[in-house]
């Protein structure tokens, strides 16, 4: 074996140039997909930490009976002991937030937009959510200012609505009358998250009670508690921490239902997958023609060696042998592919990490998916361990074809090759 | 003794309908320590004769029997095996493995047949290679070496493993006629000293005329079998 391996790598060094073209190609296929992984997990981080920050929170807590019918938003469903339910969250050292839900509509006087409204404790919303960093235009709510409302920006916009101007808030209440009133716009939040943007209507807790005609006070009326959890470092270890903070939250809160942002998020994160794989063809492409590179490299060495094949078999090399001397000729190829092909997907994940990507330039194209901002790539080591196996068994692979044709060759034919 | 004994050895070769008879029953015995010449015009059968010696082609017909062993579909295993352990070649180009040092083709052979210790290997390879001329010269690589040089080193990767026989087809061919005298020289030097037993291939007027017997093979046959002088006291 020893010798073979001489033989092998001493005419993989032999033919360099051959064999640095190869091993580029195989670089540049296994570093573009140890990148892209990188980069679409930082996608997924960003997507699920802009949902956790604007939309979902880390975690929530329902009336398990609101669950069965969250689309309809029933008022009559919120939770039996809101402020139990809080004080079970600040007795995990986490910050909680109530909210209280309900579909309303946001009229200008003369254009009339239905939007899902979410009424906030001013001050604990700020500590579970992201939104008042993200208020463009005037101010985030406040105890002090009551009967305000913050909007999305474009909803804003195409109400053609300012800061300070007057909007009328329609919706059903309690007892399922409709009733309306007048709010001044406090402020716009312009989020990652585009629903938000497009829809987003907040309102102060104690405003949204008086117009749903709803219970007051420390008891009143609240459809869900949001809690925030300390970022993790990664996306499965945020999801790992969600589901912890969950199964700790439900023996103190036997009775109500708790979805950390694993279940919260679980369609995007199905449709991550299938989005992911489809994103990888380009990258198996590239594999896909390393491999061939493989192929011909290795042939281009059989073929020149034909007598040299002879001379061995002559002096008592098996097939085996010969097909085996091949075979290590590709490994050794795939070998310094890989290695390369790692090195330098390592690299660009440093330069995703470190530098990140400004998501502003494709933020358009990607249309609704909740990413903008800087994308950070992740640190894959299981992503760089396929790649590099993948490197290595698709070598192994593409050089059995030459690795064989040359163990066929017969001795008296090879010999007499010119 | 009988190192190799022929018996009606036969090789058809199929083309397409045609019947090529390569070898036409071939009856020869070669005893151990002969310096060897096979003579005859192009086509004639040389090279397959060769080829049939040193197991690296089966015939089709006829017995042969290798130092008392008749090897019979052995198949391609068997045959390897054989050659691994008994039979070794030079050829017309040399064709020394172009990434192996002189050192490192010369103990090939042993490393193939992984029958010797390191350290055996080692000695005997630079035996080998102080008898061949080229002490000093271990580490050189093929390119950095004459013709003559190469076919030198040919012929220490050809004695190392001590074979039954040495086949040599046209081992001078390559080389201009004060190197091929030379190439002659050292092979007839290294039968008269050690008793290697050498059969080659050759159109060299100078070649046949240092051999000790000159069998003409024309088409397929053996038409002559000249015996010059005995086999050399060393052919035991």
């Amino acid at each position: 074996m020893g010798t073979l391996w001489k033989i092998a790598l001493r005419n993989t060094v032999r033919h360099g140039r051959r064999t640095i073209i190869t091993a580029v190609v195989m670089m540049v296929g296994i570093s573009v997909f140890i990148s892209f992984d990188s980069m679409l997990a930082g996608l997924d981080r960003m997507a699920v930490d802009n949902m956790a920050d604007y939309t979902l929170s880390s975690l929530k807590i329902h009336n398990p009976a609101y669950v069965q019918d969250i689309e309809a938003t029933p008022l009559d469903k919120g939770l039996a002991h809101p402020a139990e339910t809080l004080a079970a969250v600040a007795a995990q050292s986490l910050q909680g937030a109530a909210r209280l839900r309900f579909v309303a509509r946001v009229s200008n006087y003369t254009d009339e937009i239905p939007v899902l409204a979410d009424a906030v404790d001013p001050s604990a919303d700020a500590r579970v959510f992201k939104l008042s960093q993200a208020v463009v235009a005037g101010s985030w709510l406040s105890r002090a200012a009551p009967r305000s409302v913050v909007l999305g920006a474009e909803l804003a916009g195409e109400l053609k609505l300012n800061v300070g101007d007057q909007v009328l808030v329609s919706a059903q209440t309690v007892n399922d009358v409709t009733n309306a009133d007048e709010y001044t716009v406090a402020g716009l939040v312009s989020t990652p998250a585009p629903e938000v943007n497009r829809g987003g209507l907040f309102i102060p807790l104690d405003d949204a009670r008086v117009l749903l005609d709803a219970r007051s006070g420390p008891g009143g009326l609240v459809t869900e508690v949001d809690v925030a959890l300390p970022r993790a470092s990664s996306l499965e270890a945020a999801l790992v921490q969600g589901e912890a903070a969950a199964s700790r939250l439900r023996t103190l809160l036997p009775s109500e239902r708790i979805d950390p942002i694993g279940s919260l998020a679980a369609s995007y994160l199905a449709l991550r997958n299938a989005k992911a794989s489809y994103s990888l063809i380009p990258v198996i492409i590239v594999l896909v023609i390393s491999a061939a590179g493989i192929v011909n490299t290795v042939l281009m060495s059989v073929f020149s060696r034909v007598r040299e094949i002879g001379v061995l078999r002559a002096y008592g090399m098996t097939p085996r042998d010969i097909r085996r001397l091949f075979t290590l000729e590709g490994l050794a190829l795939g070998l310094a592919g890989s290695t390369l092909g790692v090195a330098l997907g390592a690299l660009l994940d440093f330069l995703l990490i470190a530098r990140g990507l400004d998501m502003a330039v494709y933020s358009q194209s990607l249309g609704s998916l909740p990413v903008s901002g800087i994308l950070r790539g992740e640190w894959n080591p299981k992503t760089m361990l396929i790649g590099f196996a993948f490197g290595m068994v698709m070598s192994l692979l593409a050089a059995r074809i030459p690795a064989r044709r040359a163990a066929r060759l017969e001795p008296t034919e090879a010999l007499r090759f010119q | 003794m009988t190192a190799l004994h022929l018996e009606k050895v036969t090789k058809v070769y199929r083309k397409g309908e045609n019947e090529v008879r390569a070898l036409d029953g071939i009856d020869i015995d070669i005893d151990k320590g002969e310096f060897l010449a096979v003579v005859g015009p192009s086509g004639s059968g040389k090279t397959t004769f060769l080829n049939i010696l040193g197991c690296l082609d089966a015939p089709t017909d006829g017995r042969i029997v290798y130092d008392g062993t008749e090897l019979r579909g052995l198949g391609e295993k068997g045959m390897s095996a054989y050659r691994r352990e008994r039979i070794s070649f030079v050829f017309q180009s040399y064709n020394l493995i172009p990434v192996l040092s002189v050192r490192e083709n010369v103990e090939l052979p042993l490393l193939i047949e992984r029958k010797l210790d390191a350290l055996e290997i080692r000695h005997r390879t630079e035996e080998m290679i102080a008898a061949v001329g080229l002490a000093g010269k271990e580490n050189r690589y093929p390119r950095e070496l004459s013709g003559g040089q190469e076919q030198r080193v040919a012929i220490a990767r050809a004695l190392v493993k001590q074979p039954l026989v040495i086949l040599a087809d046209e081992p001078t061919a390559n080389l201009d006629s004060r190197t091929a005298q030379e190439i002659v020289d050292l092979m007839r030097g290294i039968n008269a000293a050690k008793g290697s037993t050498f059969v080659f291939s050759t159109h060299d007027r100078l070649v046949m005329e240092h051999a000790r017997r000159v069998v003409t093979i024309c088409d397929g046959r053996v038409t002559a079998d000249e015996r010059k002088n005995p086999p050399s006291a060393a052919g035991k």
